[in-house]
């Protein structure tokens, strides 16, 4: 009898559910300004895949157009002071920051999420110093480290930002993922895997992440454009992309010296950038009301 | 008699609800003399607190006085202008409430929380904190300088509720309403609270009026007494006679539940069966019928009014404990439970 | 409100500043004495000349000297060293006076932020599901989902470009500093800029607290009393809503002095941003040095500072 008792092997049920998904769409589907930014980011994205091969002038070609001259049939967006054709900057533009935002966001998935796991699965030493750094990381003024950062890597780039931004934003994620484990490690579909032999590895990556994976999906989609935003900051300043690559900060800091004779050189660069982040935003909203109905505020 | 410092008559406070209106005051008459002390109680949600915000039309959101009379001095409170109650609350009439913790507000020192209730009506202020301290010594606060420039949160609960007091007292008010003040405190302090309350009434002759849910609280310190029960009032009278010789089953079952010191140990405290009942839909008849062991089939659809049954003691009932006691064996009942003493639906609960 | 505990308080966080300045200014001084290149590239010098303006800078001594020498420097006479691009600059009196120009703008931004933020918040508090709070809400969600640059540009467009063609000239809002500081016609915008994101953040903060601090016992308690209604609402009610804005004050401090390198750079202002963004452009690494010395010092402060408001606000807290 012993023996048939001990054969029969508990499979840990692990509670996500179909339904969970399901549910969470149906939510997020009559969110209209979660929507509407969703379909605005497709869009966006449809538009920085097209600018990779085709834009309708090059984006550095010089003197395409009358400097400084407005809006027009051929020009949707003007020129600037090179004569180069805004509108097909702008469409680099969303390339550049879309690499930024999901650039960072990996780099910071991929650091992130493994040590908040590890931090909050085995606590002791491990977590103490993680801690520590993550309280480290939030006294300090984000925008002037990654200034910084920019300076000590040397010589800009789109490389260097990302690892910049991700360096001073990492510990949100780390936070988020060592709490949802703090909290899980406890619950019944855990210990059910633990006492059936399940290596760390696999309770982690099979059992508590797949559970903490919405709120790691809207910490993920604030972080992006958190992420776009100090990449135009940086190429404001003019520590970002290297010209001629056109970032939205970049160009709104040009337009910026000519605001009087041509205003939409600094419009349409800042109309895009707003949009984006506020897409961002609305969706991050939607996802997390969908997601987890309780935390509306 | 005297001529009623305060007459409220026919007083109706709703609050608009989800899927209905909550009748929390429901057509409340009843009179306060000059320099008495009058008890109110009840069960939590039996409109005693309501009764008293609605006298200075404190009631908040989203409850309404949809009618009736507040008479003071001969002037309807309920139809004077904001600034003209402005002048009343705190001169003429005020009020101390509950939980004298969250009553002060924390980051005011208590003293001059205190001179406040006299600014307010107009006296100067280096007058007003001379009142203060006297008032502080008054309500036997120790060291009363100092007390006054420390914050609420450095002073114990009961010192809290005797500055609540001295705020009450400041400007020598003809009323004071009294809000469960002792409910948030230790058993001693209570009962040094009540003392204070019942010395100040004698010595400065202000009348009280005590809102309470407890018998007891009652019995040291009012003259008087109103039972209200599902935003009515059920029965009214002199404290000695109510307490001896109550008539409204619900009075009755109130004076049962309190907890007697020569009781045996293994008595259960004993409870009033049921619970409150839910004011969105009252009862219909009469509202405790229930939970009343008492009942006949006329409760069930028929009102009671309040009747004389005593010498300036009224209750609102068909049965009325006299009739209870001598029919139905009320003063050796155990089983409470709804009409188990009249045999009319014995047990089951509307 | 300055007891012994608090002086004591005060000395220790001011200690804690220090070593916060050294540990800054050090990893940025390692950080920076790594990279290949400064400023002295940019001028061509060779031979004895070269070693002569290496010398002039302490450049020709081992990194460790190079750096205890900048650390003694920097405690003993509060000297930060001098500008490689503008030799014969020293450092510390520029981002000195510079920290107090980004103060001043700071300060503005926040008077803005908390004053508009507070106003707001409290009138729609007040004024609950009214078009106030309709506006409002709107507005804090352009707040938080607009960079300050963009919010700049839009208001320059309106006030500097607009309004100056419309009036003629007449009237509008002339971009850039005259003097050292600015005056109010030159800071308004700018204070406006930087504040106006966090001011829909307080506003939201403040409306929030207003509505859980309204339904509080001693409001009722002071309704009692016989106050007016206007006495209630700012005596008793915003003083204790107050209390959860305080606790925000110091990421906004970060915030308005990171965000203020945007914004000098945009109006003009010669401040410790401007300075920043210039310096690392030059390659003038001391100033670069300098200024986050500085930025790390003025940071400390404004924490500080924030600490010491919540006892004024809040007098259950004591250190």
């Amino acid at each position: 009898m012993a023996a048939t008792a001990a054969a029969v092997v508990v499979r840990p049920v692990t509670p996500v559910q179909a339904s969970l998904w399901s549910d969470a769409w149906r939510r997020l589907r009559r969110n209209r300004l979660a929507l509407a930014g969703a379909i605005y980011l497709a869009f966006l994205i449809v538009v920085a895949l097209v600018a990779l091969v085709h834009t309708p002038y090059p984006m550095a070609g010089v003197a395409v157009a009358t400097p400084y001259s407005g809006p027009s049939a051929a020009h949707w967006f003007g020129a600037d002071n090179l004569g180069r054709d805004v509108f097909s900057r702008v469409m680099v533009g969303a390339q550049i920051s879309l690499t930024v935002g999901i650039g960072t966001q990996l780099i910071i998935l991929a650091v992130g999420v493994p040590i908040g796991l590890a931090a909050g699965y085995f606590k002791g030493w491990f977590d103490s110093i993680v801690s520590f750094f993550v309280n480290v990381f939030y006294g300090v003024p984000d925008l002037l480290v990654a200034l910084l950062l920019v300076v000590l890597l040397g010589h800009p780039g789109l490389d260097k930002i990302i690892i910049a931004i991700s360096v001073t934003r990492w510990m949100d994620m780390t936070r988020l993922v060592r709490g949802q484990t703090l909290a899980l490690r406890e619950r019944e579909f855990v210990e059910a895997a633990r006492a059936s032999g399940a290596k760390p590895f696999k309770i982690l990556f099979g059992h508590i992440l797949p559970n903490a994976l919405g709120p790691v999906i809207v910490q993920a989609t604030f972080g992006v454009p958190a992420a776009i935003l100090f990449e135009a900051f940086l190429s404001f300043l003019g520590l970002g992309v290297p010209a001629p690559q056109p970032s939205w900060g970049s160009m709104a800091a040009d337009g910026l010296s000519a605001i009087r004779i041509a205003p939409h050189m600094v419009i349409a660069p800042s109309i895009a950038l707003s949009l984006t982040l506020m897409a961002f935003n609305f969706l991050g909203d939607g996802l997390r009301d969908a997601l987890d109905p309780r935390s509306r505020r | 008699m005297p001529t009623p410092i305060l007459q409220v008559r026919d007083l109706r406070t709703q609050f608009a609800a989800d899927g209905g209106v909550v009748k929390a005051v429901d057509g409340v008459s009843f009179e306060l003399y000059p320099g008495e002390s009058l008890g109110i109680v009840g069960e939590s949600g039996s409109g005693k607190s309501m009764t008293a915000l609605s006298i200075l039309r404190l009631v908040p959101d989203p409850g309404r006085i949809v009618s009736g009379q507040v008479l003071f001095r001969d002037q309807d409170l309920l139809q004077l202008t904001g600034e003209e109650i402005r002048e009343i609350r705190g001169r003429d009439i005020a009020m101390i409430f509950q939980d004298p913790q969250s009553s002060l507000n924390p980051v005011l020192r208590t003293g001059f929380q205190v001179d406040e209730a006299m600014l307010a009506h107009g006296r100067p202020k280096r007058d007003a904190r001379s009142r203060t301290l006297e008032l502080l010594k008054k309500v036997r606060i120790p060291a009363a300088e100092s007390r006054y420039k420390d914050f609420p949160h450095q002073l114990s609960g009961g010192m809290r509720q005797r500055a609540m007091i001295a705020m009450g007292l400041a400007n020598a008010p003809a009323i004071l309403i009294a809000d469960e003040p002792t409910t948030a405190l230790d058993v001693t302090v209570q009962a040094q609270i009540l003392e204070l309350l019942g010395d100040l009434n004698r010595e400065l002759g202000t009348a009280i009026v005590m809102i309470t849910h407890n018998m007891g609280v009652v019995a040291g310190l009012c003259s008087r007494v109103l039972v209200m029960y599902a935003g009515e009032i059920v029965e009214q009278g002199p404290v000695e006679q109510i307490f001896e010789n109550p008539q409204h089953p619900y009075t009755w079952s109130l004076l049962r539940s309190i907890p007697r010191v020569d009781a045996l140990r293994h008595e259960r405290l004993r409870s009033i069966e049921g619970i409150a009942p839910d004011l969105l839909q009252p009862p219909s008849g009469c509202r405790f019928h229930p939970r009343c062991p008492f009942r006949i089939e006329k409760c069930f659809h028929d009102e009671p009014r309040l009747q004389d049954v005593a010498m300036g003691q009224q209750a609102a009932c068909w049965v009325m404990m006299k009739r209870a006691r001598e029919e139905m064996g009320a003063d050796k009942l155990i089983d409470i439970r709804p009409g188990a003493a009249s045999g009319v639906h014995p047990g089951e609960i509307a | 409100m300055l007891t012994r505990g608090t002086l004591i308080y005060i000395s220790q966080r001011l200690v804690l500043i220090v070593f916060t300045v050294l540990a800054v200014s050090s990893a940025v001084f390692l950080g920076i004495h790594r990279l290949p290149g400064d400023a002295l590239f940019n001028e061509h010098l060779h031979g004895t000349e070269y070693q002569n303006v290496l010398h002039h800078y302490g450049l020709d001594l081992p990194l460790w000297q190079q750096y205890t020498n900048y650390i003694s420097g920097m405690f003993l006479h509060g000297n930060l060293g001098e500008s490689f691009v503008n030799r014969g600059v020293q450092i510390a009196p520029l981002v000195l006076r510079e920290a107090t120009v980004s103060a001043e703008v700071g300060l503005f931004a926040l008077i803005f932020t908390i004053g508009l933020g507070m106003l707001l918040g409290v009138v729609a508090a007040v004024r609950q599901n009214t078009w106030v709070d309709y506006v409002l809400s709107t507005t804090s969600v352009i707040g938080y989902s607009m960079p300050s640059f963009v919010i700049a540009t839009f208001l320059i467009l309106f006030f500097a470009v607009w309004l100056d063609n419309t009036t003629q000239g007449a009237f509008y809002f002339k971009i850039g500093w005259t003097g050292t500081y600015g005056s109010i016609g030159e800071i308004w915008l700018p204070a406006f800029a930087l504040g106006f994101p966090y001011a829909s953040i307080v506003a939201r903060l403040t409306r929030a607290s207003m509505l859980e601090v309204i339904r509080q016992d001693y409001i009722r308690t002071a309704r009692a009393k016989g106050l007016r209604e206007t006495v209630i609402m700012v005596r008793h009610a915003l003083r204790n809503a107050l209390i959860p804005v305080v606790t925000i004050l110091g990421p906004l401090a970060i915030g308005i002095i990171t965000g203020g390198v945007i914004i000098e750079n945009i109006f003009g202002i010669p401040g410790l941003g401007k300075e920043f963004a210039t310096s690392i452009l030059n390659r003038d690494y001391n100033i670069v040095i300098g200024v986050f010395t500085m930025y790390a010092a003025l940071i400390g402060i404004a924490n500080l500072g924030v600490d010491l408001l919540y006892v004024v606000i809040d007098p259950r807290i004591r250190y």
